[in-house]
């Protein structure tokens, strides 16, 4: 909603609740609207959406590597029988926060970086719907994440492992904060992937470019869009269960008290009738990145695009009907199992039409092997596994025997280490040329590669032959006689490769960062986001918004058949005229996102400390709703978001929300 | 703001202009966000139903005043209809009528609020606190999740009275009255089923 | 990368793989008593017959899809300088319909089996011709009481072979998974319900099992053993669980360990001695000591009571005695962790500060315990 085209003479310069005026910039210092200047302002104050999707992937690094340091801990207490490396109290602390840190603060947000970044611009858009509520998402990510681990420093982490069953984590049987801050924690986090659902919806529903119908978007826009209506969906259940178990801990509510007749099964179907959907946000954004390597690197079209987009509908809608496969040995009686055990069966099909599909993509094609076309051939053959395992999971008499048990640690890490991370490797190697200019180098890339296919391999492999001799999850040690040593031996040193493999990672962006630039479409690519002007893109995307006419629409601007029905190369366009930038406005940084978004914690420390903290974020929160308010979305005095000596505007702004 | 401007020059879906599914983004993303608090409510309310009849001491039908509550929902449910009118008043562009429905609105809101922190008063009093059993604790949390959301719809009906008398709430920004009142009516349908679930159902 | 240098990485896979599945099948011959492949009742094997169908079909689409991808990857590879595109092919009507139906059979022939599987293993046998055996479980150890026979034991579950055992699941504080894999798949243990599961044994003998549900602190430890006797051997057992404890005299060591037991009899109960209201607990009484000597295992059911000849193992009941938390983590006196609304301390076995003395008087008394 636009607020004002020019101040109308008959307002004074707006001021908040602490008499600090907002907006105007004389005289004011910190507290005038920041404009786009270069250096780490420009990051705290940015709406800019590939600045944000760069933030939301940089934390989730710097998360997989705590999360990755917590499973190094682990499997080093696990590489022996009977070890005392980490006292149970520790071991159950780490084991939950390695679980609530790869899954809501790594692969989520990996997700929200790669959907932020690219998404707007395959769909051909200059933003999102709403770039200071897209601020605000991340920012409340990382208020959440922090809040998450402050619990480590402020008298002991989470100890009710990641799904949190009551009634082990009411204050009786966990008596310390740490869970408080979990369920806070997620709380906050969670408001940035509601906020960033409903932005990217709209996003991807209404900001298409002329031509654009939806069966022309690409295959990673539509996963986004799926994921982001999954977690539209699956957010709310989370913060219903999170709320009560609030209210448990904080206020002495009964929601999870048996004593007084409370059910703990409660808790468990909303946890998974969130968790299930959940499973599916992580793994459809890895789907939808290899569904655009695949065919680049194949130099064919993704085989049945249709079919592809449809069963990643389907696994969405499908989905929802199978979350009670994860408490088949809670007591539901044979009908309930029954059901949920075919339904689980049946949600194979989709997702078997998709690897087909993508195997029949490289099928016939001529496939050049760079480094994100091995890790997207590695999600094919690894998600595969991971998927079978899943199908005899699903056989609820057999997962009797294996829930609980490594086998099923073995099945999510195939799904989510061989899925789900895989695809955002092969997402970083694919698109860092578009994000800085140039490419990740190759050699190292290899090693990253080679280091982690064969790490994840035998650090996962061998705990499905764990699970079947029946080693329990979550257990802080075992002992010597129940043979298990040898498998958990190769499972620890799996696990330092694998390690060693995501340094190569780290060691190549940093080598990396001075290569050669490598020109605007390094892959022959094929949708919107390599037609941008420059790499980085600019701040604007595009200088002029692409007319779409057919699905892959860079790549057929780039070939057309020649009268022998063959695709050949066109030449390169004629450069269009410069754009004037005068006539393009994009959203002006904004502190408020931030202000919010760090009140957050505050409120959240208040409920768990002292009142008095709350009302401090809550003095925080209110002043910061009320300057987002009344700010306009676009700066009046500086509608370009460029430095303030910018040419003056004919006032336009984009959504104020 | 000329629409020709927009057409040239603005991509980004802002009001007046031509977007993908003809809505603005605003309103769509209020639909999406409306979608989001349907299973919010219905995680809540499934909660209430698995709790309701666990209860020690006070039973349900032993507190609940049913023709206050249903005077009270009454007037939530005549706040739609003023919500409607104030709609249609600023359409017509009489911003006057409609800051008076607004403010109608709003009071209406507030009316339904202060009776249900009159309801939990008394339900207090009469010893069915937060803590008491799974059905106060469900009762409660179900029934103030709703009274917050009646609560921030008050305030955001008042803002927008604020931003009419001082101009700002020009005739290109109607849409944001039928977007609150999105809104509002999606809490009153709420209140509907909520009314009809706890307070109705033996 | 060029191909030459390709070949050598190849066979060094293939080789690589052979060693890894020999290593693989060797190790499935190993000793592994929570195994879930070894069934030894009937309706662990029905699950392991379900195995036998869904793994093949499983690993046969694992080979295939595997072998397409590096069929691919062998032979679709880009050629150096070719830079003709290949035949762009946007896809196959019947072909799809074709890979998403055959998906769809396969899955039902998964589904038809499981689907009777379901039924039969959760079929409850005809009132009274089972054993039926209130398998409670409380942080961090089960209890098994014998409905109508005032048994309670502890540990270690003690059954006839060859008859159907049901088993009412319950726990007292937190969500356990009883779970002994030879005899049966798992159940969980969720307060406020009781779960039926079915159980039996082939031959008698010792069946390990786990807790498999997390249960906080000292979860690794919550073992779950399973002691199957001949008919007639556990006819005696129950015949000699009955008996009440003799009281032994005032002055001797046995005595005076009665008197020590009292501060123990707040939590344990020996059957004649004292009655333990659970009703204080979080986490439940502690064992019934009424016939400790009759069990072979106990602290959670992690550490063997007895030497091979029979005999106490006293310097590890001692040890135990003098503080739990250095044989299993306990929550119970744990000065970091604040008390909770109820005492949230009362959670396993404390450190009483016994003196020596007291220690050795109560091993005196638990020696008689048989």
């Amino acid at each position: 909603m636009t607020m004002l085209e020019k101040r109308p003479a008959n307002v004074p310069a707006l001021t908040t609740t602490t008499g600090v005026a907002v907006a105007g910039k004389d005289g004011l210092g910190v507290f005038s609207r920041p404009v786009d200047r270069p250096g780490w302002r420009s990051w705290i104050t940015t709406v800019d959406h590939k600045k944000i999707g760069l933030m939301y992937g940089m934390v989730a690094i710097f998360f997989l590597c705590v999360g990755g340091i917590e499973a190094l801990l682990i499997r080093y207490q696990l590489a022996q029988p009977e070890q005392k490396f980490l006292t149970a109290d520790q071991y159950n602390r780490i084991f939950t926060m390695h679980g609530t840190t790869m899954v809501f603060l790594v692969v989520i947000p990996l997700g929200a970086a790669f959907a932020n970044y690219f998404m707007p611009l395959q769909i051909g858009a200059r933003d999102v719907a709403f770039p200071r509520l897209n601020a605000f998402g991340f920012w409340c990510f990382l208020a959440g994440g922090l809040f998450l681990y402050s619990s480590f420093f402020l008298g002991g982490g989470p100890d009710g492992g990641w799904y949190a069953y009551s009634p082990n984590t009411n204050v009786v049987f966990s008596p310390g904060h740490g869970m408080d801050f979990w369920a806070l924690g997620l709380q906050i986090v969670g408001i940035a992937s509601l906020t960033g659902a409903i932005n990217l919806i709209v996003t991807v529903l209404n900001m298409r470019a002329p031509g654009m119908k939806l069966m022309k978007m690409p295959v990673f826009t539509w996963m986004t869009l799926v994921v982001q209506f999954l977690l539209l969906f699956a957010i709310p259940v989370i913060t219903v269960a999170l709320f009560l178990l609030m209210f448990d801990r904080t206020f002495h509510a009964n929601f999870f008290n048996v004593s007084k007749g409370a059910d703990p099964l409660l808790w468990e179907n909303l946890f998974w009738l969130f968790g299930h959907p959940e499973v599916y946000i992580l793994i459809l954004p890895a789907f939808g990145i290899v569904s655009e390597t695949l065919p680049v690197f194949s130099k064919k079209p993704l085989f049945g695009y249709p079919f592809v987009v449809v069963s990643g509908v389907a696994i969405g809608f499908m989905g929802w009907g199978v979350w009670a496969h994860h408490m088949f040995t809670s007591g539901a009686g044979p009908v309930t199992v029954t059901a949920f055990s075919i339904s689980t069966m049946f949600i194979a099909v989709p997702t078997g039409v998709k690897i087909i599909n993508w195997i029949a993509t490289m099928w016939g094609g001529k496939i050049k092997f760079d480094v994100p076309m091995k890790f997207s051939v590695s999600l094919v053959s690894m998600f595969t596994i991971g998927g079978l395992s899943g199908v005899t999971h699903s056989v609820a008499p057999a997962d009797s025997q294996q829930t609980d048990t490594y086998y099923i640690v073995a099945h999510f890490h195939y799904v989510l280490f061989g899925g789900a991370m895989m695809g955002f490797f092969a997402g970083f190697y694919y698109w860092w040329p578009k994000m800085f200019g140039h490419k990740l180098g190759d050699k190292l890339g290899n090693w990253n590669f080679w280091t982690m296919l064969v790490g994840f391999n035998l650090t996962f492999g061998p705990m499905h032959i764990l699970g079947l001799q029946g080693m329990p999850r979550r257990q802080s040690s075992y002992y010597k006689n129940q043979g298990w040593d040898f498998w958990n031996m190769v499972s620890s040193i799996g696990s330092s490769i694998l390690g060693i493999g995501i340094l190569f990672f780290l060691i190549n962006v940093w080598v990396s960062r001075k290569n050669p630039k490598c020109g605007l479409d390094p892959w022959d690519a094929r949708t919107l986001e390599w037609m941008t002007p420059s790499s980085p893109p600019p701040a604007h995307n595009f200088d002029y918004i692409p007319e779409v006419t057919q699905l892959d629409e860079f790549f057929y601007r780039k070939y057309a058949t020649d009268e022998n029905h063959k695709l050949v190369r066109l030449p390169d366009p004629a450069p269009l005229p410069p754009v004037d930038l005068r006539t393009i406005h994009m959203p002006s940084p904004s502190y408020w996102p931030i202000v919010v978004a760090f009140s957050l914690p505050f409120v959240a420390a208040g409920l768990i400390y002292s009142f008095w903290i709350s009302g401090l974020g809550g003095l925080m929160l209110l002043t910061g709703l009320f300057g987002w308010g009344i700010e306009p979305s676009v700066d009046p005095d500086n509608p370009y978001g460029g430095l303030p000596d910018a040419p003056a505007a004919d006032a336009l702004e984009p959504a104020n929300v | 703001m000329s629409s020709a401007v927009i057409e040239t020059h603005d991509d980004h879906g802002a009001h007046g202009h031509v977007t993908n599914t003809g809505q603005s983004n605003e309103k769509l993303a209020m639909w999406v966000f409306l979608g989001s608090e349907c299973l919010l409510f219905g995680g809540l309310i499934s909660t209430y139903l698995l709790y309701r009849s666990k209860t020690t001491g006070n039973k349900p039908k032993d507190v609940f005043d049913i023709p206050f509550t249903s005077v009270s929902s009454f007037i939530l449910l005549m706040s739609s209809l003023t919500m409607v009118l104030a709609l249609s008043a600023f359409q017509r562009r009489d911003q006057r009528l409609g800051r008076l429905w607004l403010t109608t609105t709003a009071t209406l809101g507030a009316m339904f609020v202060g009776g249900q922190v009159y309801e939990f008063r008394s339900f207090y009093k009469e010893g069915l606190g937060f803590t008491t059993s799974l059905f106060s604790s469900s009762f409660y949390v179900l029934t103030g999740f709703h009274g917050v959301h009646v609560t921030v719809g008050v305030i955001m009906l008042l803002s927008l009275v604020i931003m009419s008398r001082r101009g700002t709430l020009t005739p290109d920004k109607v849409e944001t009255v039928e977007i609150i009142g999105l809104y509002w009516h999606f809490v009153d349908i709420v209140w509907i089923l909520i009314f009809t679930v706890v307070y109705l159902i033996p | 990368m060029s191909r030459t240098t390709r070949k050598p990485v190849h066979r060094l896979a293939l080789l690589s793989l052979a060693g890894l599945s020999a290593i693989v099948l060797s190790s499935c011959a190993s000793n592994a008593p929570l195994d879930t492949l070894k069934p030894a009742s009937s309706r662990a094997r029905e699950i392991r017959t379900l195995n036998r169908i869904v793994y093949p079909i499983a690993g046969i689409v694992m080979v295939l899809v595997g072998a397409a991808v590096l069929y691919c990857v062998y032979k679709f590879r880009a050629k150096d300088g070719d830079e003709e595109l290949p035949e762009q092919i946007h896809g196959n009507f019947r072909l799809e319909i074709g890979w998403t139906i055959l998906p769809a059979l396969i899955l039902v022939a998964i589904a038809v089996p499981s689907v009777s599987a379901i039924w039969k293993i959760s079929k409850l046998p005809a009132k009274g011709t089972a054993l039926e055996v209130n398998v409670i479980g409380q942080q961090w150890w089960w209890s098994y009481e014998y409905p109508g026979t005032g048994i309670i034991t502890a540990n270690e579950m003690v059954i006839p072979a060859g008859k159907d055992v049901v088993l009412h699941i319950q726990s007292r504080d937190v969500i356990h998974s009883f779970s002994v894999p030879q005899l049966s798949g798992k159940k969980d243990a969720v307060p406020g319900r009781i779960h039926d599961l079915v159980i039996s044994a082939d031959n008698p003998g010792y069946y390990q099992g786990q807790c498999t549900e997390f249960c906080g602190l000292s979860h690794s430890y919550m073992r779950a053993s399973v002691r199957v006797l001949s008919p007639a051997d556990f006819d005696a057992w129950l015949a000699a669980q009955k008996l009440e404890y003799t009281k032994p005299a005032d002055d001797t060591a046995e005595g005076r360990g009665l008197v020590a037991f009292g501060k123990c009899s707040g939590c344990h109960q020996i059957n004649g001695f004292n009655k333990v209201a659970v009703a204080d607990q979080i986490s439940g009484a502690a064992p019934n000591l009424t016939h400790l000597m009759s069990r072979d295992l106990f602290a959670g059911g992690n550490y063997q009571l007895k030497n091979p000849d029979g005999t106490m193992n006293e310097n590890l009941v001692k040890k135990w005695l003098r503080n739990p938390d250095s044989l299993m983590p306990m929550a119970a006196n744990n000065a970091k962790a604040p008390a909770g609304p109820n005492g949230s301390n009362k959670r396993g076995m404390p450190n009483l500060n016994l003196t020596e003395q007291e220690i050795s008087d109560l091993v005196a008394l638990l020696k008689t315990l048989k």
